[in-house]
């Protein structure tokens, strides 16, 4: 029950942030998805690795951050409507570079995210 | 502007409980599987009724904004990433058909659901 309350309490915050950062893109609202997917994959993977080791947390806390924050902070629906979007109104190119750009890019953040993630299990061994 | 970031907020923690209920669900039926069907089901799902709920609802009211928000909760493109970087340590061929499979069903279902 207390990991249902995490998940919904944190994913509440993950949305709040990730509505406030697309409302502010405004009309490029589409600029603003790809930097919170971006953000999003990298901190879910250096989470995952990382807060176990420098902090006490419980496995339900853990689950609220990387399902709930991080998990109601990035969307998948999004980019794919995006994407549709922007190749319907012709901007092929843009369409394009948008896909790209999410996929390459998130890619590359969450495996710098994990490494970054697991240096702090490795440091744990060192001592 | 505080109304709509309220509204996705909420349907954020709609739809990430939806999410945690659905890869339960999967994981169970699944777990031996070394393709990450619940995400994957998850995404493909929610791209497809983002297209729809974008197609078919009235624009500017508030059942269109709370759907489109309690998607953008349920899918999820971090869980995605980090299962594709994890799953590429131990079995690279599954990784990029997941990786490539995710996008490219994703944007194909987020049109059909669209234009249906």
């Amino acid at each position: 029950m207390r990991r249902v309350l995490y998940i919904f309490l944190l994913a509440f915050i993950g949305g709040i942030l990730r509505g406030y950062f697309t409302i502010l893109a405004g009309d490029d609202h589409f600029i603003a998805t790809i930097i919170i997917n971006l953000i999003g994959a990298f901190v879910l993977a250096f989470i995952t690795g990382a807060l176990p080791y420098l902090i006490e947390i419980s496995n339900d806390l853990m689950t609220g951050l990387s399902v709930g924050l991080v998990g109601g902070f990035t969307t998948f629906s999004t980019f794919s409507f995006d994407s549709v979007n922007l190749f319907l109104n012709h901007k092929i190119g843009i369409g394009l570079l948008y896909v790209l750009v999410s996929l390459i890019g998130g890619l590359i953040l969450a495996q710098i995210g994990n490494k970054l993630g697991q240096s702090f299990e490795n440091k744990e061994d060192q001592l | 502007m505080i109304e709509s970031v309220l509204i996705v907020g909420l349907g954020a923690a709609v739809g990430s409980l939806i999410r945690f209920g659905v890869t339960n669900g999967l994981k169970k039926m699944f777990s031996k599987n070394a393709f990450p069907v619940a995400t994957f089901f998850i995404n493909i799902t929610g791209s497809f009724l983002l297209g729809l709920v974008n197609g078919q609802l009235p624009k500017n009211t508030f059942i269109l904004a709370f759907s489109i928000a309690v998607l953008g909760g349920y899918t999820t493109f971090s869980t995605y990433m980090n299962e594709t970087v994890q799953l590429g340590t131990r079995k690279k061929a599954v990784a990029c058909f997941y990786y490539v499979l995710s996008a490219l069903i994703g944007i194909t279902m987020a049109f059909l659901g669209y234009v249906i």
